[in-house]
């Protein structure tokens, strides 16, 4: 024990109030150490005196706080991954929900590169299948169902290589990252009335590759507070014409932050946004010198070039909507699209009369 | 690492009970030790209890995972105090590199209190006291003035030499027991 002890400062801690944790906090950990989610985690080996834990940072400004409890649904989603060559599979979740993906034999690149040929002695067995997308809501719905599930293996087939590359250069695996995206996705697999919507940003401004927001609605039921969510995954087309979901496609050094500026977000309600006059417009902000993709109502995308801010590093992207917006709620998205980074944010805002 | 806990013998049955794969077993087993090992990542963690919770999530998981390599004749709570320690690490490591708000008003100080907020917000000052101290400086001081380890257990947990946790110390110390003052001060008015 030391002795060397500030009796001030060791008072002070001493005395702080530590809380509890938060709800669902032992939930989570039993549903993470259950015993079919431990199988389809294996090889996850982790070292109690290692430096590093295999989860990376995924961090968006108004990611939710709450940990809905994942939906450790096994059957299904799994079952639709095998190993046949260009043969059409069909992901039937437990809930009748279909999403056509397909199986394939190589790799797919997003830059039209050809994977690297492993060298040493032809090995004659098929390579390992892959499932493929052929449209980017299938992709991110793929992504998002096998997340939910707890399927890594079809979750990684999905991800797209810029959220690969971020997860690596954080000295993760993809595989932890899928288990832990759980948390903040996994229940869009339980969502009944979910619905999605395309955002292309091709068509909309600069952007030289086919980037598509894929929004996602509905009546959110898991942990946290119930109602209405939505949330924006970015897929981007491979080479081969295929797509993949890009939930991380972030920078290195700079993570995936996005805050929107206007409309502010709410103190009271989590993931709210205080409401907006008619005639006001959508203001976002991010680290580096990338552009702002604002979509409201479905409507095609508006790109906005990053303008530098004075002394805060980032930059700034305003959009001024058309016209007078009308008195109810909007549903908004805004992208910012800055080399490798993608990050995407929907929600919504009331005009008030 | 000093010995936090001891091995008692209701933790050695429910080690071997999760060993045999009753994983309704293993919260029992770290909720024995939670209490003493939130309030290490709590302050590790400036008081961001979401951020606690995260880590804490991260480090049960990992023990569990790693319950086989766990050996007989260690302490239990030695064995999780540690993982937990470096959870928070890695949460703090995380942190780093993720980019700073555009429009940051974090730890901005309410306006003064009085009466029976007085407790609430002597909590709060001292959250903001551990907030304003830079990484190293906060781990330190908490493992030598929260914990109790002295300058050579600090030095060899932090892998620096017991000079820099005399330095980091001395820092960390003037920079809280300002912020507390101050706050002190306010509270008077």
């Amino acid at each position: 024990m030391s002795e060397d002890r500030d009796p001030v400062i060791t008072k002070a801690l001493n005395d702080l109030r530590v809380p509890d944790h938060g709800a669902g906090f032992w939930e989570r950990l039993e549903a993470q150490i259950d015993p079919s989610f431990s199988m389809a985690t294996t090889g996850a080996d982790v070292d109690a005196d290692e430096d590093g834990l295999d989860l990376p940072a995924i961090v968006a400004l108004h990611e939710r706080s709450t940990h809905p409890r994942r939906g450790l649904r096994a059957m299904a989603v799994a079952a639709a991954v095998v190993a046949m060559l260009a043969v059409a599979a069909t992901l039937t979740t437990d809930d009748g929900r279909d999403q056509r993906l397909r199986t394939a034999e190589t790799p797919e690149t997003t830059d039209g590169s050809t994977p690297p040929t492993p060298s040493g002695p032809v090995v004659t067995s098929a390579p390992p299948a892959r499932a493929v997308a052929d449209t980017p809501e299938a992709a991110v719905l793929g992504w998002l169902d096998a997340v939910g599930a707890g399927d890594t293996k079809l979750a990684g087939d999905l991800t797209g290589p810029r959220s690969v590359a971020y997860i690596k250069a954080l000295g993760a695996n993809l595989e932890g990252t899928i288990v832990e995206a759980g948390e903040g996705y996994g229940g869009w697999a339980d969502v009944l009335d979910r619905s999605t919507t395309e955002i292309d940003l091709t068509t909309a401004g600069d952007t030289r590759e086919s980037i598509t927001i894929v929004v996602v609605s509905g009546t959110w039921t898991g942990e946290g507070p119930d109602g209405f969510r939505t949330d924006a995954i970015p897929a981007v087309r491979t080479a081969g014409g295929t797509w993949m979901a890009e939930p991380f496609a972030f920078d290195a050094d700079q993570g995936g932050r996005l805050e929107i500026v206007s409309p502010r977000p709410s103190d009271g309600e989590e993931g709210g946004f205080d409401g907006l006059a008619g005639d006001a417009i959508l203001e976002a902000a991010a680290p580096g010198k990338g552009t702002f993709h604002f979509s409201l109502d479905d409507e095609p995308a508006t790109a906005v070039p990053g303008r530098k801010t004075s002394g805060q590093g980032g930059v700034r992207g305003t959009y001024d909507p058309p016209g007078n917006l009308r008195s109810r709620t909007h549903l908004f998205v805004v992208a910012y699209v800055d080399g490798a980074t993608i990050t995407a944010f929907a929600g919504t805002f009331a005009v008030e009369s | 690492m000093r010995r936090v806990d001891s091995l008692g013998g209701s933790d050695e049955r429910l080690v071997q009970r999760v060993r045999a794969g009753d994983t309704r077993a293993f919260p029992e087993l770290v909720r024995t030790h939670d209490e003493r090992l939130r309030g290490l990542a709590y302050k590790l963690l400036a008081g961001d209890h979401h951020r606690m919770d995260d880590a804490m999530q991260n480090a049960y998981v990992q023990a569990y995972r790693s319950i086989d390599r766990f050996r007989a004749d260690a302490d239990l709570g030695t064995w999780l105090y540690r993982i937990v320690y470096n959870a928070c690490l890695d949460e703090l490591r995380r942190a780093k590199r993720r980019p700073e708000p555009v429009d940051s008003t974090l730890w901005e100080r309410p306006s003064g209190r009085a009466g029976p907020e007085r407790a609430v917000h002597a909590a709060d000052s001292v959250l903001r006291a551990l907030a304003a101290l830079p990484d190293d400086q906060r781990v330190t001081v908490v493992l030598v003035d929260g914990e109790g380890f002295d300058h050579q257990e600090a030095a060899e947990i932090l892998g620096v030499a017991a000079g820099t946790i005399a330095s980091r110390l001395s820092r960390a110390r003037a920079t809280m027991r300002e912020v507390l003052e101050h706050d002190e001060k306010e509270d008077g008015r």
